[in-house]
Order: structure tokens, then C-alpha cells, then sequence
């Protein structure tokens, strides 16, 4: 059966929507992230292939433009299916701009990288952080605001 | 060849001139009885007047002088008016008006602000009157100065400021000089700007200039705002006046906003009493302190959660009850959303991905019912499309949402009963809660990047915050492409501490409408900070020679993220969809070959600097010491490398 590729978008946008739930288990428990070396290169890839102008030099995500991939918040066959066929405004990856091993590269970076600070461990932040239940991360899905 | 409209010959005039100067030893008389209602509302001093119109003293060349020009007439209406500063680049279309200021009326209200751009004049105007609740004016050099300073009066059309726009001509083509005041006139010099303004005149004597300035004064000032434009002839401005005593100044006649229709309000009313879930949505609602103080009333009677969409501060950002960054779930959630001024209320419940099909999908859950409060309604222009996509609300109010807001609230207030009050009471704890949760939210977002470099546009504001606290401080940039963070998370509880954004998201605003603003915070003696692009920056980088010539304390902090971030990503867009890749994509969007070194740039026009400033832990010393700088009344920058958002 053909894949219908909206219903596809549709399912993984659902999909990202339900994970930060699974992301912020995982993100105790990052999965190995492979050699230094290939963290470099994924590092570098991260930065070629431009996925900071969106979600920034370290995964943190930015206001109305890209969630937090850092570290390591979705599952890699998530991930994977989404930068093929992501929703939303960003834009989508072919095989051909960027191989399969490519985007292991850049996972493994993600997952490479050390785990985000909680605002109680931050004075200045310190204030703010007195709800438990808050999820980091949630807000930067939201509010999606188009350029110039 | 004297002028038909305006000039007598200049013999005929030096004898006028003689006749009043013999008269100024003694105070000049009123005209009319409209010019003495005018000594309330401005009218020069005796020794303006007699300024204007002065003894000639021996020795002088009486053949090549003009004692009582047109020009300081026009000082005194700005007086009369109220107009504290005019902002300028010189040009010769307006020298006459130029030279009345500083000499004629002394250099003070108005002051001549210089401007090194046409587009750092309107858009200082466009800032400045956005905390001072007034216009101010910008006085621009025919039509090549109108050109320049196009983009910053869209920008402040598109955001209701008010403005009083003087540009300078020559309407007469038997006066001009041969070349350059051919070039720089133009037979309907506004028309370049009609679009986006809301009244323009060409007055041709100086009783038809008082009137009509006066006129433009009260349209610039009745909401919803928007610039006015007025074309000031250099004849006029140059020629003596012919008759002081047959010119008067109409007294100030402010137009009341228009309020709700009592009907229409009561229904709104009912409609929020019945509701479970109601929402607030303010854009430009808050005119004034007193509209966020109502917006505020509004939502405690209720217990309705607002979205403050940022064209001004509408709702204190500490408290409970601004939840802005909860829009998604709010709008889905709600059974009436109340939308007060919003520009973009298709927008509020609707959204559009930036992809190819660009269907809209409704965000709002079945059954919402919308009202909708804009003086915008009854005041629409069709070639500009800021009017954003139509939306059919449920109940529609043309009225100025401050101006209903009383009626509104007094409408609810007579409606509730004790079980609603209880009902509404109940809401209070479940809010509160996802208040908390939403700024902490928003300050693990700030954590993820703390200690990055460049560094995270949350430490960056952060730490400014943190130091500015505890100061009577003022935001007075767009923050939005710093992911927002001061309106995530500083207590911004005064109107004149946030003013929103540029209207018209026209580049070449934040720098020009920063040091507008902060001029007009200087005589409160505030800290006004501004947080402000490198792309903005490097559009009207002359404003920082402005701030340092005028002494207008105000802590420019450049976002630098070395690119035009916002294109680069446009560009990524494009590439990826047509399956060409995103490696080109920084030719032309990246500010990084050379670096740009904005301490050096501010340094070189007498700002105080340092930067550029990568490590994070460097940030807060760095602060400090600019905040010494401006606390001592002078600008300063820092150049701060930054994350992209």
C-alpha cells in the first residue's frame, strides 16, 4: 500500500508531540554515543547540514523555530523518520542531502552531548524552578511565528 | 518675482517687519478670541513673541533680512502642541523650520534631535511616543528624506504609534533655484506615504499650516494611531509673515475614543459570564497604564487566563493570569475567547505552516465562540494588507478596547451573582499552578544552554535581568528573536517597561526606536535597556552617534548571532524542499566574512563599548560595568556573541 506522506507527517507530528514524556526518561539514560571521533563528525554535520540555526549549538531548540534534540530526547527510528518527513515548518532531508550514516553521526552527536543544567542548580534561575511538574522543552514547540 | 500666495515684496515686508518690531516693546495683545484660549495651551512667551517678530537694530542690512519669518510661527505650534523633541537629518527643504528651532525657540521644547538617517528619525518618533504617550515629531527633507524614512513610518503605521511627520517642499516652481530644488520637490509629495498614514495636508498660508497641524496633531492622537503628515512648504517657512495678528492657534481639542455599543457590550458580557473556560487575547489593547490596569481587572473578575501577543504590555508577566505561552492549549481549551486590538486575530485560531500547500487548520476547539474589540474595524486602508487574513468573529465590537474595557467590566461586574462568583473562583488555583509550571518551564529552557558558547540568548537576558531589578528600568526593544526570554521570565509589570515590537517587522526599527524610547525615559531618569539584532543594527548603525551626541543613556545589548538567522533558515527551507541542500544556504544570510565588531563601531561614534563577549561567565562583570555608564547618564554597548535564537 502506497504511504500516504500527510497521513505520515500527521502521525509522526502526533508522534513528537507524545514523546517528551519518553525523551525525558531517556535523557537519564542516554544510549551510547559512539567514539569521540564520531561525535566530531557529527558535530561537524550538525553544523554543515544547518540543524543549529534552528535547534541551536547545543540541541537547546529556539522559541517558534525548533524543539530541544538534546540530549538524546527522541528515539532514533523517531528522529530518523521525522527529519525524512518532518511536520511543521522544517524543512525535510532526503536521503540524498543526507545519508543514512550521516544522520547516525548526528544522533550520536546529540546523544554525545552532556545532560542540560536544571534551572534549580542555576541562582538566577533558581526562582522559577519551583514546579516539579514542569517539562523543559514544551514551550519551544510552541508559538510557531513566521519570518520576514 | 514675489510668490502670489504667500510673499509681499521685500520692501513691503521690511516695513511690516519695522511696524512690529516698534510694536513688540509692549506685550502683544491676542488677536481673536480663539488665539487667547491659546495661552493655556502653549502660546509663546512675551519674549517669543517678541522674538518673532523684533526690532530691527541699528546697523543692520534691513535689504537682505527677514526679521519675522513664516517658520517661527511654526515653532510656536509645535509648543502649543506639546511636541518636546523633532528629530532630523538636515535638509535644505526645511532650514527655515530648522533655524526657527534653534534659535527662535531657543533649542527646548522642541529640541532638535540630530539623526545621521532618515529612517533613525521616524523610527526615534515611532519609539519615543510609544513611552511618552505622545507624538513627537520628524521633520524629513522633501522626497528624497520621505524615502528614506518610508520603511519607519509603515513600521509605526503598522503599530498604531502616533507621529507627526514635517516634510519640507518647495511648491512654487518660479521661486526654486535651478537643479537641486527641482529634484527635491514634488507636486504631491505624501502621496508616497499615503498608504500608510491617516491624513496628510499641504497647507499653502500660514493660518491654513496652524490649522492643519493642529488637526494632524488630534488625528495622530485619536486610536487607533498612526503617523500624520504634513508638507511645509520652504516659502512658507521662509517668507515673513505678512500679519501676526490675523494668525491664531486653535486651541487643543483631544477626540474622545471611540467606546462599545451598550447593546453589543452587554451581549459580550453575557457571553463571558456563561462561559467555563473564557480567554483573554490583547494585542494592542493597553494604550496607556491605565489600559493594562483594566485588561488586568477584567481578567481577575473573570479568571480568564491572557495571552499578551506583545504589541504592548497588556498584563503584568508575573502575574497568574498572563499565560501567554500557553496559547495552544488555551485556544483549544476555551469555550469564548475574548480578542481585544488584535492585528492578527486570523492567526489567534488559526495556524499555516511555512509548506508548500499552506492550508489553515483551526486550533480552537468545537464550539469556541470569539469576540473580537478593535478600533481597527472602523478603520481600514486597502493597499497595505497589515489588515491580516479576515476572520468572522461572533460578536464584533468596532470600539477602542481601552475605551471599553470600563463598560465591559462594569457589564460583567453587574452581571455576576454568587454561584457564578464561586464558579469563577474556583478557576483560580488551576491557573495559578500552570502559571508556575509555565515559567518553570521556560527557565529549564533558559538552563539548556547556560553555560554554551556563543552564548545562549537566555543566559544573555538572565543576566541582564539580574541586575537590572533592582533598578527603574525599561525593555524597549522586540525580544522575539531572543526567543522571547524577558516576557518568559522577567517581571515586567509596568506599561512604559515593555512597548512592543515594530508593527511592521520592517528591519532598521530596534536601534532608532530604542534610543526614541529612551530619550523619553531620560527625563524619568530610567535604565532603559535594549536587546537588539546584529542585522538591526548594522541597518541604522548612525543611531549610536545620535545617542552619544544627545547624552541618552540607554544599554544596547547586540544579539549577535553573525547572521541574518531568521533569512538563513528561509534559505534551508527553500534548498531542502527542492532537494538541493541547505550547504549554500549561508551565502548571502551570514554576517561572518568579515566579523562585524559592534564595540568598535559604537566606539567610533563615542559610545561606550566592549565585546565582542563569547564566555558566558565574562557577561555578568560586562553588564555591570555598562550599567555604570548609562546610570551615569551616557549610552553604552555591549557586543555579546550569541547562540542563533
Amino acid at each position: 500500500m502506497p504511504m500516504n506522506p500527510k497521513r505520515t507527517i500527521r502521525r509522526l507530528s502526533l508522534l513528537l508531540v507524545a514523546l517528551p514524556v519518553v525523551a525525558s526518561a531517556q535523557t537519564k539514560s542516554p544510549a551510547p554515543s559512539g567514539p569521540p571521533l564520531q561525535i566530531e563528525q557529527g558535530r561537524n554535520l550538525y553544523r554543515v547540514k544547518g540543524c543549529y540555526q534552528c535547534h541551536g549549538l547545543v540541541g537547546q531548540g529556539g522559541m517558534g523555530v525548533g524543539p530541544p534534540l538534546a540530549p538524546g530526547r527522541l528515539p532514533p527510528e523517531v528522529f530518523k523518520a521525522y527529519v525524512r518527513s518532518p511536520g511543521g515548518s522544517m524543512p525535510p532531508y532526503s536521503p540524498k542531502l543526507l545519508s543514512d550514516p550521516e544522520l547516525d553521526l548526528i544522533i550520536g552527536f546529540l546523544r554525545g552531548l552532556p545532560q542540560a543544567r536544571s534551572a534549580a542548580d542555576i541562582q538566577i534561575l533558581r526562582p522559577y524552578a519551583t514546579s516539579a511538574g514542569a517539562v523543559s522543552g514544551g514551550q519551544l514547540e510552541r508559538s510557531q511565528r513566521r519570518g520576514r | 518675482m514675489t510668490t502670489s500666495h504667500q510673499a509681499p515684496d521685500r520692501r513691503g515686508f521690511l516695513k511690516g517687519s519695522l511696524l512690529i518690531g516698534a510694536a513688540a516693546t509692549v506685550p502683544a495683545a491676542p488677536a481673536s478670541a480663539q488665539s487667547a484660549k491659546l495661552v493655556s495651551a502653549g502660546m509663546p512667551t512675551a519674549q517669543l513673541a517678541q522674538a518673532e517678530a523684533g526690532p530691527v537694530e541699528a546697523g543692520d542690512d534691513l535689504e537682505a533680512q527677514v526679521r519675522n519669518a513664516g517658520s517661527d510661527f511654526m515653532v510656536d505650534l509645535l509648543k502649543a502642541a506639546g511636541i518636546d523633541f523633532v528629530a532630523a537629518m538636515p535638509g535644505s527643504s526645511f532650514r527655515g523650520l530648522q533655524e526657527s528651532i534653534v534659535n527662535y525657540g531657543g533649542n527646548e521644547k522642541p529640541e532638535f534631535i540630530a539623526c545621521l538617517h532618515e529612517e533613525v528619525s521616524a523610527a526615534m518618533a515611532h519609539g519615543y511616543a510609544k513611552v511618552a504617550g505622545k507624538p513627537m515629531a520628524c521633520l524629513l527633507h522633501s522626497n528624497v528624506g520621505l524615502q528614506h524614512a518610508s520603511m519607519a513610518i509603515y513600521n509605526a503605521w503598522c503599530d498604531r504609534a502616533p507621529m507627526m511627520v514635517l516634510v519640507g517642499n518647495s511648491l512654487d516652481a518660479a521661486t526654486r533655484r535651478p537643479w537641486v530644488e527641482w529634484t527635491h520637490s514634488q507636486t504631491d509629495l505624501a502621496a508616497m506615504v499615503r498608504d500608510f498614514v491617516k491624513w496628510d495636508d499641504v497647507p499653502v498660508s500660514l493660518q491654513h499650516y496652524s490649522e492643519s497641524f493642529m488637526r494632524g496633531f488630534e488625528i495622530t492622537m485619536t486610536p487607533p494611531y498612526e503617523p500624520v503628515v504634513l508638507v511645509v512648504d520652504s516659502d512658507l517657512q521662509e517668507h515673513p509673515i505678512e500679519d501676526r495678528s490675523r494668525l491664531s492657534i486653535p486651541k487643543r481639542a483631544p477626540v474622545s475614543p471611540v467606546g462599545g455599543e451598550p447593546a453589543a457590550v452587554r451581549r459580550a458580557a453575557a457571553m463571558l459570564l456563561g462561559a467555563t473556560s473564557p480567554v483573554i487575547v490583547a494585542d494592542r489593547a493597553a494604550r496607556t497604564a491605565a489600559g493594562l490596569e483594566l485588561v488586568t481587572q477584567l481578567a481577575e473578575l473573570l479568571n480568564a487566563p491572557v495571552i499578551d501577543k506583545g504589541g504592548r504590555l497588556n498584563i503584568a508577566t508575573n502575574h497568574y493570569l498572563a499565560q501567554t505561552y500557553r496559547q495552544r492549549e488555551l485556544i483549544r481549551g476555551a469555550d469564548v475567547v475574548l480578542g481585544l486590538e488584535l492585528t492578527d486575530i486570523f492567526g489567534v485560531f488559526n495556524s499555516m505552516p511555512d509548506v508548500p500547500d499552506r492550508v489553515a487548520r483551526s486550533v480552537t476547539g468545537p464550539g469556541t465562540k470569539v469576540i473580537a474589540i478593535s478600533a481597527n474595524y472602523a478603520y481600514m486602508k486597502g493597499n497595505v494588507q497589515d489588515m491580516q487574513r479576515y476572520y468572522a468573529a461572533d460578536l464584533t465590537i468596532g470600539a477602542d478596547a481601552e475605551a471599553c474595557l470600563p463598560q465591559l467590566i462594569e457589564a460583567v461586574r453587574s452581571g455576576l451573582n454568587p454561584s457564578l462568583k464561586a464558579a469563577i473562583a474556583r478557576r483560580k488555583a488551576p491557573l495559578q499552578r500552570a502559571f508556575e509550571e509555565m515559567r518553570a518551564e521556560a527557565a529549564n529552557d533558559a538552563a539548556r544552554s547556560w553555560d554554551a558558547s556563543p552564548i545562549g540568548t537566555g543566559r544573555m537576558c538572565m543576566e541582564i535581568w539580574d541586575q537590572i531589578k533592582v533598578l527603574d528600568w525599561a525593555l524597549v526593544s522586540n525580544v522575539v528573536l531572543a526567543s522571547s526570554w524577558p516576557l518568559r521570565l522577567w517581571d515586567i509589570t509596568h506599561h512604559h517597561q515593555y512597548i512592543g515590537g515594530e508593527g511592521g517587522y520592517g528591519l532598521g526599527y530596534g536601534p532608532p526606536a530604542a534610543a526614541g524610547a529612551a530619550l523619553a525615559h531620560r527625563a524619568a531618569g530610567r535604565v532603559p535597556v535594549a536587546i537588539l539584532g546584529d542585522g538591526d543594527m548594522m541597518v541604522v548603525p548612525g543611531t549610536l552617534w545620535t545617542l552619544a551626541h544627545h547624552r541618552i543613556p540607554l544599554l544596547t545589548v547586540v544579539h549577535n548571532n553573525r547572521a541574518w538567522h531568521q533569512e538563513t533558515m528561509h534559505l534551508q527551507r527553500m534548498a531542502n524542499r527542492r532537494n538541493r541542500g541547505v550547504e549554500r544556504a549561508p551565502i548571502g544570510t551570514l554576517l561572518n566574512d568579515p566579523l562585524i565588531d559592534y564595540a568598535q563601531l559604537a566606539r567610533s561614534m563615542g559610545v561606550w563599548a566592549e565585546g565582542p563577549i563569547s564566555a558566558p561567565e565574562a557577561l555578568a562583570p560586562a553588564i555591570k560595568r555598562a550599567l555604570n555608564v548609562v546610570k551615569a547618564g551616557e549610552p553604552a554597548l555591549l557586543d555579546v556573541v550569541t547562540q542563533p535564537r
